[in-house]
C-alpha cells in the first residue's frame, strides 16, 4: 500500500508535472498564434505606378539622382509655428527617408529655407514645400477648398523618372502646429503630415485600396494585392503610407519597418547614381532610363526637356552637394 | 480546459491588438453625405464624355477637362443630356503625368455621382476624390448600385465645424442614395 500510496503520490507529481508541461506548452501554442497572426511574412509596400487608360503599365515612379533638393517658404506660416520649428519638422521628415535616418539607402531628401516670397508651384524644376494662405480662390473651379495638403508629383510615363515635385499645405484653413512639444485638439502635427506627403513625393502609394472605387487595385513589391483599407491589418495601419490617421496622429513622424524597406529597395545604396543636383537642375527624361541613372540635366526652368550634355557631365562630378540657401529666382 | 482557456484568452488579446486602431483622417476635411449635398453647387449622375489634359499656359501645371453628359440631376437644376465641364489639375500630356494624390479619375464611358462647385461650364469635384461616387450597374436586374468614395491618395481628417464622417459610407442602391440627398435637400433652409 505505502508503496502503492507512494506509487500513488509519484503517479500524482508526475501528473502535476505533466500537466504544468501541457500548459506551459499551451501558453507557448498559443503564443506562437498570436504572434503569426500578427506577423506579416515580408515587409509590403506600394510604389506608385503610372496607369494608363485605366491600365497599370509596369512602370513606378521614382527619382533617378541621390538627392531631392527641397525649398520651404516659412514664411506664410509663421504666426502658427516658429520659423525653427518650421525649419525642425520639415528637416526632420526629409530626414526620416534619407540616408541620414536609415543605413542601406543612398537617397537624400535635402531641406532648403527660403525667405524670399512664396512662389507659385508647378513644374519648373524647384522641389517647393509652401504653405498658402489664401489657401485659393474659391471661385476656381481647380481650387481644392477642403484640402490640407496637395503633393504634386511630375514624372514621365515611359520611365516613371520624376522630374519635379511640390507640396502645398494650406495654412488658411488648417492649423498647424508641433504636437509633440505643444499638445492640442484641433490642430495638425505638421512633421507628421510632412512625413507620409514625402512618402508619396519619393514614389510611395498608398499601402492599401477602397474596394469598388479604385480603378486598379494594387499590388504591393511581393505580388499581392493590397488589403481593403478598412480592413486592413494593424500592420498595415501602422505604416506611414496608410490612408488614414487618428486624430491628434504623431506616429508618423516615424518611419515603419515597411515603409523603411521601401526606400531600402527603392533607393539601395548599391544603386547610387551619385548625382547630386542643385536647387533648380533636374534630370532630363530624354536620357533617363528605369534601370539606372544615365542622366542628363536640365537647368532651365520650365518644362524638363533634354539638357545640355556637356552640363550634364559637370553635375554628374558633384557628389552631396552641401546643402545651402537657395538663389532668388524667378 | 485550463489550456483552452489560456488558448483563449492569448487568441482574444490577438484579435484585440489587430481591432484596437480606429482609422480617423489627415490631409482632406472629411465629409459625410451630408456635407458635400450642402456643400455642392450641382449634384447630378452623368455619363463622362471624353477627358482631356493639357498644360496651362504657363507650361507648370497640367490640367484635365473632363466633360459630362447629364443622366438626373439632383441639385442645380440641369436637364437631362446637358453637359457639365470639370475642371481639376493633374493628368497626362504627351510624355509628362501630373500626379496630385487625392484626386477622382474619370474614365470615358463610366457612369459616376458627383458633387460638383461652379458652374456647369467650370466646375471642381467637392472634397477632391470623395465627390465622385463610381456606379455599378447589376448585369441580372439592371439595378444601379452607388459605391463608396475613393480614398485613393488621400487622407481625410474629420473637421468639428462641419458634418464628418467617422468612416467611409457604405455602397448603396441608387434609389436609397437619391432618397437621401433629396432628404438632406428638403430639410436645407
Amino acid at each position: 500500500m505505502n508503496l502503492a500510496h507512494t506509487g500513488g503520490a509519484a503517479d500524482r507529481k508526475t501528473d502535476r508535472a505533466g500537466e504544468g508541461l501541457g500548459r506551459r506548452m499551451a501558453l507557448a501554442a498559443g503564443v506562437v498564434v498570436v504572434v503569426a497572426s500578427l506577423a506579416t511574412p515580408a515587409r509590403a509596400y506600394v510604389r506608385y505606378q503610372i496607369i494608363k487608360d485605366g491600365q497599370d503599365t509596369g512602370v513606378y515612379e521614382q527619382w533617378k539622382q541621390s538627392c531631392i533638393p527641397l525649398v520651404v517658404y516659412p514664411n506664410d506660416l509663421a504666426n502658427e509655428m516658429t520659423v525653427d520649428e518650421i525649419e525642425q519638422a520639415t528637416s526632420a521628415a526629409a530626414a526620416a527617408w534619407s540616408n541620414t535616418d536609415i543605413d542601406g539607402t543612398y537617397l537624400d531628401v535635402q531641406v532648403n529655407a527660403s525667405f524670399d516670397a512664396t512662389p507659385s508651384t508647378g513644374s519648373d524644376s524647384y522641389h517647393d514645400i509652401v504653405f498658402k494662405n489664401p489657401w485659393c480662390d474659391p471661385g476656381d473651379p481647380t481650387c481644392q477648398l477642403e484640402a490640407l495638403a496637395i503633393t504634386s508629383v511630375w514624372a514621365g510615363q515611359t520611365s516613371g523618372t520624376i522630374v519635379d515635385a511640390d507640396i502645398e499645405v494650406n495654412a488658411q484653413y488648417a492649423v498647424w502646429t508641433d504636437l509633440v512639444a505643444h499638445p492640442a485638439t484641433g490642430k495638425q502635427d505638421l512633421q507628421n503630415a510632412l512625413t507620409h506627403e514625402m512618402g508619396h513625393l519619393i514614389g510611395l502609394d498608398h499601402d492599401c485600396y477602397t474596394p469598388g472605387s479604385d480603378p486598379v487595385q494594387m499590388t504591393d513589391n511581393t505580388g499581392v494585392l493590397v488589403p481593403d483599407c478598412l480592413g486592413a491589418s494593424a500592420d498595415v495601419q501602422n505604416d506611414v503610407m496608410y490612408t488614414k490617421a487618428d486624430p491628434g496622429d504623431v506616429s508618423k513622424r516615424t518611419l515603419k519597418p515597411n515603409d523603411i524597406q521601401a526606400v531600402l529597395d527603392i533607393y539601395p545604396t548599391s544603386a547610387d547614381p551619385h548625382l547630386c543636383l542643385a536647387v533648380g537642375q533636374v534630370v532630363s527624361l530624354s536620357t533617363a532610363s528605369s534601370s539606372g541613372c544615365h542622366c542628363a540635366v536640365d537647368s532651365s526652368s520650365g518644362a524638363p526637356g533634354a539638357g545640355p550634355p556637356a552640363l550634364a557631365l559637370v553635375v554628374a562630378l558633384v557628389v552631396r552637394a552641401r546643402r545651402r540657401r537657395p538663389r532668388a529666382r524667378r | 480546459m485550463g489550456k483552452l482557456r489560456w488558448i483563449s484568452v492569448l487568441m482574444a488579446l490577438g484579435v484585440g491588438v489587430l481591432l484596437a486602431r480606429v482609422s480617423q483622417a489627415s490631409l482632406v476635411m472629411a465629409l459625410d453625405t451630408t456635407e458635400l449635398t450642402k456643400r455642392a453647387d450641382h449634384i447630378a449622375v452623368a455619363d463622362v464624355v471624353s477627358v482631356q489634359s493639357a498644360w496651362d499656359q504657363a507650361h507648370k501645371k497640367i490640367y484635365t477637362t473632363i466633360d459630362l453628359s447629364v443622366v438626373e440631376s439632383w441639385k442645380g437644376g440641369m436637364q437631362p443630356a446637358s453637359h457639365i465641364t470639370v475642371v481639376q489639375p493633374g493628368g497626362t500630356v504627351g510624355d509628362i503625368a501630373m500626379t496630385v494624390f487625392g484626386m477622382s479619375h474619370f474614365t470615358p464611358g463610366e457612369r459616376t455621382l458627383v458633387f460638383l462647385r461652379g458652374t456647369p461650364t467650370a466646375a471642381g469635384v467637392v472634397g477632391m476624390a470623395q465627390g465622385k461616387r463610381p456606379m455599378l450597374r447589376d448585369a441580372v436586374s439592371g439595378k444601379w448600385t452607388v459605391g463608396v468614395a475613393s480614398n485613393a491618395g488621400l487622407e481625410r481628417v474629420p473637421s468639428k465645424s462641419i458634418s464628418s464622417p467617422t468612416a467611409v459610407e457604405s455602397a448603396r442602391s441608387l434609389d436609397e442614395m437619391r432618397g437621401q440627398v433629396q432628404q438632406i435637400l428638403k430639410a436645407q433652409p
